[in-house]
């Protein structure tokens, strides 16, 4: 059932077991669980059933951290939130990305990755992912092609599926008895108890002007991993400081994964294999599914060389894409010198002719994993938004370590690529002036910020999600994520929103 | 093919510059390693650009990059582990070709790459082109 928020009359309370902030894809995945139960579940959205820009304003804020698209333009705000413009990466995180790395300050999570198998095989069956496509000897032997020969690096499959979830599973959950949809509602405050143990209400405002509560045993927060933060932070009628706050932990951590054009090769023939790598003109699909594979650098050699996880995707650029700025004026010399050199360096019998044809050029793209870092975070700025709540201000911060591992990822890569005679690389990450290129940007990713600790000195929410500080209150969605890895966001968002449901039918 | 005549006549005009008062002076020393005979040597080695003015262009890069090691003295034993000068000695460029596509795979193998403007190089071919821009 869906409900139009801005027709109850304000003074209103509605009374339910679950109440659900933010019906994006953790709220969605989290309500679907208990379609048909006997438990009454809200599930509160901003929006409406289509984007509008009065609510989408709401999502402003001001940054002062690294480069950052428009906060108003990172994540969407209206009924299946940000998965309406979802590119539909996805792949499981890996056992790798859960450990624990003595290098890496604050890495690790504090449950296994095989807990969440049972949860990820729910997730991939509800998005509808082919999961053998993952295996790259079956997509090997589907597509005819091999891998590249890069030793260092680690060929991950990702499937690319963008599911709108607001579209996929309206029917659903309009059906659905007893999960009521509350669209154009906007959770205002958190209501506590005197001692700030126990949320009693929700606070909600519509931009019509009304105002009404909603009471419920549990309360989920899957709002996402800035308006999380920010609902906890303005919630500061009891605890000054915020809800779960009182380790002043609350935004801290905010992260996003680096992933940005930083170099450019010059391919040395015109047949590389790079179907797997859905690095050609036109995206490989199987069905509805697309296959895009990315380089992932070896745990061997990261623990050898003490960085942080990083994948390159490559993105082949057809000849008709040629434009003068890709190259530089050394570029002409360079593949002058490396075509005489790799004349020595190949037998005569195996040497492939240089045509440059159909490929110009092949883009690379660095993924990187950022390292936990407490002074990049997401806090209130003093301006207001059409409610009168506070906006958000986001610092986004790196640290030495992710530039170091970006720079000797593609030293890495620039001697695999011409050992195996795939081409040169030119590296923006070594143009630069010792800092990030003109082209870092993130993929507007938004984790960290009300991260999971079995310790409460160490995390905002227990393994289980719920607020240390707070009986009833949950987290779902990628603010809970102590670390970032290379795992892709919305598939594992999906895992801990089942996982969490299945917890609380537990408690119920 | 011109470029490359006139490039091996100025190598060979050099290299003659070097050896003339080497010859008249210290005829014995002509097998020494140590006096300007190198620039002979990486007239020779630099022969493996078929277009000698583009190695200089990358050469000259990274020399300006690591000024230190502007001569042919120093890139010479740094680039090769055994003596070229021994392989060159009958005038045969094939066991040179060899030894410097092993020791190319070898640096990219160990990771031994520098960039130059941004471009991966691996030692050897930044040396190699180093000396061409010497000569």
């Amino acid at each position: 059932m869906f409900v139009d928020s801005r027709n109850i009359p304000t003074g209103h309370n509605v009374q339910c077991d679950i109440c659900v902030i933010g019906a994006g894809a953790a709220g969605i995945s989290f309500a679907r669980e208990f379609i048909g139960k006997s438990v009454n579940v809200c599930l509160m959205e901003s929006g409406g059933l289509q984007s509008d820009a009065d609510t989408q304003y709401l999502c402003d804020g001001e940054n002062t951290g690294l480069p950052y698209p428009p906060l108003v333009a990172t994540r969407l705000r209206f009924f299946g939130g940000t998965t309406n413009h979802w590119a539909g990466y996805s792949r499981p995180y890996s056992n790798w990305d859960f450990q624990k790395r003595a290098w890496i300050t604050d890495s690790g999570w504090p449950i296994s990755r095989s807990e969440l198998d049972p949860y990820y095989d729910r997730a991939i069956e509800m998005l509808g992912f082919p999961k053998e496509y993952w295996d790259l000897k079956f997509l090997e032997a589907k597509l005819g092609e091999s891998r590249l020969p890069l030793t260092e690096f680690v060929t991950n499959v990702h499937l690319v599926k963008p599911v709108r979830m607001g579209q996929t599973f309206r029917a659903a959950i309009e059906k659905s008895d007893n999960v009521s949809t509350y669209l154009y509602a906007n959770v205002i405050n958190l209501e506590v108890d005197e001692f700030a143990k126990v949320i009693t209400a929700v606070r909600i405002a519509t931009l019509s002007g009304n105002h009404f509560s909603v009471s419920a045993k549990y309360f989920v927060l899957a709002a996402g991993g800035i308006e999380n933060p920010r609902i906890l932070l303005l919630s500061n009628s009891v605890q000054k400081e915020g809800l779960g706050n009182q380790k002043g932990l609350v935004g801290r951590y905010f992260t996003d994964r680096p992933e940005f054009l930083s170099g450019v090769i010059s391919p040395s023939r015109k047949d590389l294999p790079l179907k797997i790598y859905g690095g050609t003109q036109h995206p490989v699909t199987i069905g509805q599914t697309q296959i895009v594979s990315l380089f992932f650098l070896s745990e061997e050699s990261q623990r050898k060389r003490e960085s942080v996880a990083s994948c390159i995707r490559l993105v082949a650029k057809p000849v008709e894409s040629h434009s003068e700025s890709v190259w530089d004026k050394l570029s002409r010399h360079v593949n002058r010198v490396t075509d005489d050199l790799s004349h020595i360096t190949t037998p005569q019998d195996q040497r492939i002719n240089y045509v440059r044809q159909p490929i110009d050029h092949i883009e690379v793209h660095l993924g990187l994993e950022p390292v936990p870092n407490p002074e990049s975070r997401v806090t209130l700025s003093n301006e207001v938004d059409r409610l009168g709540l506070r906006r958000v201000r986001v610092n986004w911060q790196l640290s030495e370590l992710e530039l170091k591992s970006a720079r000797e990822t593609m030293e890495i890569l620039g001697a695999e690529v011409a050992r195996a005679n795939i081409g040169r690389l030119k590296s923006l990450l070594h143009s630069a002036d010792n800092g990030w290129p003109e082209t870092f940007k993130g993929v507007s990713h938004h984790l960290g910020t009300t991260r999971m600790a079995d310790d409460p000195t160490r995390g905002v929410v227990d393994t289980n999600c719920k607020v240390h500080e707070i009986s009833n209150l949950y987290i779902a969605g990628s603010s809970v994520f102590p670390a970032a890895g290379l795992g892709t966001t919305t598939l594992m968002i999906i895992a801990l929103a089942i996982r969490l449901a299945d917890h609380i039918k537990g408690s119920l | 093919m011109l470029g490359q005549i006139s490039y091996k006549r100025r190598c060979l005009f050099k290299a003659a510059l070097c050896l003339i008062p080497a010859t008249i002076f210290s005829p014995a020393k002509l097998t020494n390693k140590n006096i300007r005979a190198s620039d002979y040597l990486a007239c020779q080695i630099a022969q493996v650009f078929s277009r000698p003015e583009s190695a200089k262009v990358i050469g000259r890069e990274y020399l300006r990059l690591w000024p230190e090691e502007a001569d042919t003295d120093f890139l010479i034993p740094r680039i090769f582990s055994s003596h070229p000068d021994e392989l060159l000695r009958y005038g045969e460029m094939k066991p040179l070709r060899e030894m410097i596509s092993a020791q190319i795979l070898s640096d990219f193998e160990r990771h031994h790459v520098l960039a130059v403007r941004g471009w991966i190089f691996s030692q050897t071919e930044l040396r190699l082109c180093a000396l061409a821009a010497l000569v």
